[in-house]
């Protein structure tokens, strides 16, 4: 009887600290539930209501190139020991361009110097083969004097008779061939003089090739090692010109505005538009989600850009596109004149064009704009009761998308502008469930 | 003589049996209904998928409903997402602690003062007065609501856990009981008091109030049993979803949480197993004190 009253006692008293100890518990779960809810609830950006004018840049790249152009040649067959440029390379005047093998170039003077000498001698023969058939016996008679025992001595009677016989027919074709012989020899030996007057001057400058005007290399067809030829070494643009845009558009990638073009993540959409070589760029769909490009752009001759060049650096404003002509394989060549002080050089630039829409007074960031099967929404932030109290709950409300561009959408829907709409979240979220608010979109 | 012995074994016999087979009966009563608090138990260690199958009939109101006595893949998933994803379970339990707590402490306040007060005095007035609580006792809540709600609205507490708190307060249950408590304790024993000192709040907090606490727990104890699973009263008072109790949260958790109804159910049970555990002596004692006739 005494141990039942001591068991009742112990779990009279273990009852009440139990309850004690299963509410400490229940605190402790708490306090951590709500550090785990402050991780695993989505994290939102939201933004507000924006009214304003859809802006929309298209923008042809290309570069922009002076309008004339230089070849430099140089003596064929030199081997080229160093080439100090490449293409696009901008060089100002006196600048080393290339080096020649000094040794080589030893070599080609010295071979064009036996060459020269080489046509003195056959220019000297051939005269002299002139003068004898021009008149034979003096010239026997000169041969006999020199005592040349080799030539055959003709007696007057039989110089007679070989006059008689060949002299009309002979003398006067073999004399006329000697002499254009000659003149061929005299002028390919002056042309031998002038290339060895060219060589003397490469020598004299160490093989050192020079920019002779402030210009960019538009081709470079040497390398080091290799030998020259008769093409052009260098074509150098003349920065003493002026200045153009050239670009392209079109090509692989681009379709034509007829198609669709859903889904093509900053492509440009193309077609042609009727007389005068313009062209209609549409505005792209975005890369997440797909809409449909609604902004057409004609680009034709004296519209005007903004030309960019290299960073940012070199802005021109009002650039007017001179001329559209067609290329290859689809493309389209976009030509643009340079005002002559604006630019100074040459580089890859982007030709941007700007357009605006009219204002509209529901705008959000594009990516707050979703898509579903049945059309567009928004999620938007609403304090709702909850049973943690008041707060924010993410909705869904349908949107009507007019147009968008990059970074904006204008829509039509039931959002005021005091809701809050979410542009960005770390998770997945989904309707009637609880969000954070950590940031305003800007 | 022979007769006599075989007749008194078989009474002996008889007895037996029908003692053997009363306590089978009541073993039998007992687990069937514990069978509610199994298929609790089982069900907070299913997954949700497997009770959507096993209960598809109660759910959807179609389909079949089998009883759920084993799962096929144990699981503690409940316990993790409802302890440590819900932090709304957490609201909802300590509203209900919070509610229980205040209407109990309130009722002591109240209640053991105005029973020592009824037990005390004799006159006819008393009587009547306390007839008339009784009458009161008896009416069920849904009689009094009404009165209750335009109360409430006037004196401006709706919608705020004062409203379910102050009604409780003056419940007439726990007066009643501990009114018995006080009465069970012998008038000789007030008298040999009364020759100690004069004061009657000395007499009732030195006498009355430890002599009476088996009725004072029981009293306690069934109030914490009573409103910690309260409906009605939150659910009339309350429109505040952060102001509910659980027993006002769990029906509401979706189809596609069912192993939360099952998991928060175990866990809000706990508490009351617990003092029960701990206090069943002093509630069938506080119970017992009301057969004393006055």
């Amino acid at each position: 009887m005494r141990r039942k009253e001591e068991i009742r006692r112990i779990a009279c008293k273990w009852g009440s600290h139990a309850v004690v100890i299963f509410l400490s518990v229940m605190a402790v779960l708490t306090l951590l539930s709500r550090v785990v809810d402050s991780y695993v609830i989505p994290q939102a950006t939201v933004c507000t209501l924006e009214e304003m004018r859809l802006s929309y840049e298209w923008k042809v790249e290309g570069r922009v190139r002076t309008k004339g152009r230089r070849a430099l040649y140089c003596q064929e067959n030199l081997r080229i020991e160093n080439v100090w440029v490449q293409e696009n390379d901008i060089v100002q005047k006196g600048d080393l361009l290339f080096t020649l093998d000094r040794k080589d170039l030893q070599t080609k003077i010295a071979r064009m110097e036996e060459e020269i000498h080489k046509y003195d001698l056959q220019i000297a023969d051939m005269e002299h083969a002139s003068q004898m058939q021009a008149d034979p016996q003096s010239f026997h008679a000169d041969q006999a004097a020199e005592g040349d025992s080799n030539i055959p001595i003709v007696t007057p009677d039989q110089a007679n008779v070989a006059k008689e016989e060949n002299f009309d027919m002979i003398s006067s074709s073999v004399g006329a061939e000697n002499s254009n012989a000659a003149d061929i020899q005299r002028l390919e030996k002056k042309q031998a003089q002038e290339s060895l007057q060219q060589l003397y001057l490469l020598r004299e400058a160490k093989g050192q090739v020079c920019a002779q005007f402030a210009g960019g290399i538009f081709t470079c067809a040497i390398s080091t090692g290799s030998l020259t030829s008769a093409e052009p070494v260098l074509i150098v643009e003349d920065f003493r010109q002026p200045f153009q845009f050239e670009g392209i558009v079109g090509g692989n990638g681009y379709s034509y505005a007829g198609a669709d073009v859903a889904g093509e993540e900053d492509s440009l959409a193309m077609n042609e538009s009727g007389a005068g070589g313009s062209l209609s760029l549409a505005g792209a769909g975005s890369p997440n989600l797909n809409m449909r490009g609604n902004q057409d752009f004609l680009v034709e001759e004296g519209l005007e850009g903004t030309l960019e060049m290299g960073d940012g650096d070199v802005v021109v404003e009002g650039v007017k596109i001179s001329k559209v002509a067609e290329g290859e394989e689809g493309t389209y060549r976009v030509t643009a004149e340079l005002a002559d002080d604006s630019i100074s050089r040459t580089g890859n630039a982007v030709l941007r064009f700007t357009k605006e829409s009219r204002r509209y007074r529901k705008c959000v960031p594009r990516f707050a704009v979703h898509e579903e099967r049945s059309g567009y929404y928004v999620m938007v932030v609403k304090e709702e009761k909850t049973v943690l109290g008041i707060k924010p709950v993410a909705q869904y409300v349908p949107v009507t998308l007019i147009e968008h561009n990059d970074e904006y959408a204008a829509v039509e829907g039931n959002i005021s502008e005091d809701d809050k709409i979410i542009v960005d979240t770390n998770k997945e979220i989904k309707e009637g469930k609880r969000v954070r608010i950590v940031e305003e979109w800007s | 003589m022979n007769d006599f012995i075989i007749k008194r074994k078989a009474a002996i016999f008889s007895r037996f049996i029908a003692k053997k087979a009363a306590i089978l009966f009541i073993s039998l009563v007992c687990v069937f209904s514990c069978i509610p608090v199994l298929i609790l138990a089982v069900g907070s260690v299913t997954g949700n998928y497997e009770l959507s199958v096993y209960l598809e009939g109660v759910l959807r109101g179609q389909g079949k409903t089998y009883l759920l006595l084993l799962p096929a893949f144990p699981t503690f998933q409940g316990f993790i997402e409802t302890l440590f994803y819900e932090p709304e379970f957490y609201v909802v339990f300590w509203n209900s602690v919070k509610l229980t707590a205040f209407i109990v402490a309130g009722q002591m306040f109240v209640a053991v003062p105005a029973a020592w007060g009824f037990s005390r005095c004799h006159g006819r007035l008393a009587s009547l007065l306390f007839y008339v609580y009784t009458i009161l006792m008896l009416l069920p809540f849904q009689v009094t609501m009404l009165s209750n709600y335009l109360v409430i609205d006037a004196i401006g507490i709706k919608d705020t856990h004062a409203a379910v708190i102050l009604p409780a307060v003056f419940s007439t249950f726990p007066v009643f009981l501990i009114y018995r408590s006080f009465l069970g304790v012998p008038e000789e024993v007030y008298e040999a008091f009364s020759l100690e000192s004069s004061s009657r709040l000395r007499m009732f907090y030195h006498v009355g109030v430890p002599l009476a606490m088996p009725g004072i727990k029981a009293a306690a104890l069934l109030g914490v049993i009573e409103y910690w699973n309260m409906v009605e009263q939150p659910l009339l008072f309350l429109k505040t979803l952060a102001l509910w109790p659980f027993s006002l949260y769990i029906p509401g958790i979706s189809y596609d949480n069912i192993s939360y109804i099952f998991v928060c159910s175990l866990i809000v049970m706990l508490p009351m197993v617990l003092l029960i555990f701990g206090g069943k002596e002093a509630v069938s004692e506080g119970i017992g004190a009301m057969a004393v006739k006055k």
